[in-house]
């Protein structure tokens, strides 16, 4: 008889325990941020577009800055800060800076966090032309004084990129998966044209549509291809890309090379500075 | 000696052999391409020409998945995908394709590296080409490679006729009943030609340089080929954590961190290395390796490259 409730005070212990680690477990769920800065804001949308498992995903973190869709924002102590936008004005980096420093994992959300988007195109142009087009009707506004547009990485470390325009909400789920577990995924790091065959679609460089396949990053399940639009870049150029040769697919197919060069800096405008002036270094040697 | 079917017999002659079978046969959607198809849609099937994506896909998916995760049960957290094959027809593949399979046969079919799911797949297909005459791409090769009568039935066409002749005693018992034909089968005549050699001293050779320098690393020639193999390994969790797959997916040496190795080492780190390596395979190590080459001289890598890359020029020059 005394053995049976020695038992049952066990079990009860037991269970006891279990809520303790279960509450403890409930309190150390993930802090997660979402903050922007200069961008069209569409990469965080996508985040709350994830309709069919958004709820799930909720119960398992905590959500603790989202300011688009939350009043009350915690303003440090973020496990995982997902970050959109490129760095385009003082405030933009002295936010980006400060988040910095009270993040554990920082996620470049989208191509203008990743490569500098759309904004950075001014890399390949006069900087004060392209200034004065734009503000000189607001001189002495402080807040739209731009500094030169740059992608997350040149002032801060990232530790996650997922880019894109607007980035896949399928990648974006993984992410937080693999943050969840504990694991570190891999950046997407085949062309798309690997994706696109995979998928076996009917090459449009074959049709003579100037598609920037070959040149940049997948992981996007060749979207646009499938669909028969040309793939712009807004994955960023592969590490690897071999620029010339791209431009001599196109220029084949009988395309302007300035077109090219185009639809090349949309979104890469300084990945492509850069590259270019990485030939024409090693042109030197 | 062979058999012979009237044209207009033929339908009725592949809705026989693929009675209570799935029919792979290409197609014209977009492109050209191997489809699954029901034989009330014959006419669809598109004779001329080959399509750009080998039959290899039948055999070892682009994506497939190989284990089910269920991390909550500690005593079974994962389980085999099974899978339950309905036997297949290929009809109107090409004889690279199928000499394409016999190399596959040497890794996913041999005691040491087998695939369950090639097997199984391999040994439910049933193999029925046509012929290449003429050659079906200005790129084809095959007549330098060398290869094997590799098919269950191989139909050549005749005008209104095809001759048909049986590579194995399960495409013999198949035919038995047509009317016998004396005939010989015409070999397969390409333009292109590839002068076989070893390779191993040419390959700090500077003739690789110039289409090196062509190449994007796009790998759109190791997923058009009908002999490259390889693939990732990759775990997907859904969102509760504790169910989820094991799968794998096609990849290419072509890409910079295909070698990409835990503690960040890349051993194929510049282009030329890379595209050195896809060529060496084919036609070197694996030689090497099996007594035989990767390549079946389809042509299919040359004719998918956005900069029409020819290794089969690079390989000429060395005399």
């Amino acid at each position: 008889m005394s053995k049976m409730t020695k038992k049952k005070v066990h079990v009860r212990k037991g269970k006891k325990i279990k809520k303790i680690i279960n509450q403890k477990k409930a309190v150390s769920k993930p802090r997660i941020g979402i903050h922007s800065i200069t961008g069209c804001a569409g990469c965080q949308l996508s985040i709350y577009f994830i309709e069919d498992v958004l709820l799930d995903l909720l119960d398992k973190i905590n959500l603790v800055a989202a300011p688009m869709i939350k009043e009350q924002n915690e303003e440090e102590g973020y496990d995982v800060l997902f970050v959109e936008g490129s760095v385009s004005s003082q405030e933009d980096l002295d936010n980006l800076l400060k988040w910095r420093e009270k993040t554990k994992a920082l996620v470049a959300l989208g191509a203008c966090a990743c490569h500098g988007g759309m904004q950075s195109m001014k890399h390949l142009m006069n900087e004060k032309e392209v200034e004065s087009a734009a503000y000189a009707k607001f001189p002495s506004d402080p807040r739209v004084k731009p500094i030169t547009s740059v992608p997350l990485h040149k002032y801060v470390k990232v530790d996650f990129y997922i880019p894109g325009c607007p980035p896949d909400k399928q990648e974006i789920i993984q992410v937080l998966k693999h943050f969840l577990q504990g694991r570190r995924l891999r950046v997407y790091d085949k062309a798309v044209c690997h994706e696109c065959s995979l998928k076996e679609n009917y090459c449009l460089l074959d049709q003579g549509i100037e598609c920037l396949g070959p040149l940049i990053n997948g992981g996007c399940r060749a979207l646009c291809p499938s669909f028969n639009h040309p793939c712009t870049g807004c994955r960023g150029l592969l590490d690897d890309a071999n620029l010339e040769s791209g431009k001599q697919v196109l220029k084949d197919k009988g395309f302007d090379v300035d077109l090219i060069i185009k639809r090349m800096t949309k979104y890469n405008s300084l990945q492509f500075k850069e590259f270019e002036e990485k030939t024409n270094i090693n042109n030197k040697k | 000696m062979g058999k012979v079917l009237d044209k207009k017999r033929l339908k009725e002659f592949l809705g026989k052999v693929s009675k209570g079978k799935e029919l792979i046969a290409p197609v014209k959607r977009g492109t050209l391409r191997f489809e699954i198809i029901n034989i009330n849609y014959f006419d669809d099937i598109c004779l001329e020409g080959r399509p750009l994506f080998s039959i290899k896909k039948f055999f070892s998916p682009a994506k497939h998945d190989l284990l089910k995760l269920n991390l909550a049960d500690k005593k079974k957290p994962f389980e085999e995908e099974k899978t339950r094959f309905k036997p297949r027809v290929i009809f109107g593949a090409r004889l690279c394709d199928f000499n394409g399979l016999l190399r596959l046969d040497k890794l996913f079919n041999s005691k040491e590296y087998q695939d369950d799911y090639y097997k199984a797949a391999r040994e439910n297909t049933l193999l029925i080409g046509i012929n290449c005459v003429p050659a079906p791409s200005k790129y084809c090769f095959c007549e330098s490679m060398g290869l094997e009568k590799y098919y269950d039935l191989m139909l050549h066409d005749m005008g209104n006729k095809y001759y048909i002749e049986a590579g194995s005693p399960k495409g013999e018992a198949l035919i038995m009943t047509l009317e016998d034909y004396d005939f010989v089968m015409p070999e397969i005549k390409c333009d292109k030609k590839l002068f076989r050699k070893d390779l191993t001293q040419y390959y700090d050779n500077p003739a690789w340089n110039s289409e090196n320098d062509k190449c994007l690393s796009c790998g759109k020639c190791t997923s058009h080929c009908t002999t490259c193999l390889c693939f990732d390994v990759m775990d997907e969790l859904e969102v509760d954590l504790k169910k989820g797959k094991r799968f794998k997916e096609w990849d290419s040496c072509q890409f910079l961190n295909f070698t990409l190795v835990a503690g960040g080492a890349i051993f194929r780190k510049d282009r030329l290395s890379r595209f050195k390596h896809r060529i060496y395979h084919k036609l070197q190590y694996f030689r090497e390796k099996f007594g035989m080459d990767m390549c079946t001289g389809c042509g299919r890598c040359i004719e998918a490259c956005p900069r029409l890359i020819d290794f089969t020029e690079v390989i000429n020059k060395f005399r």
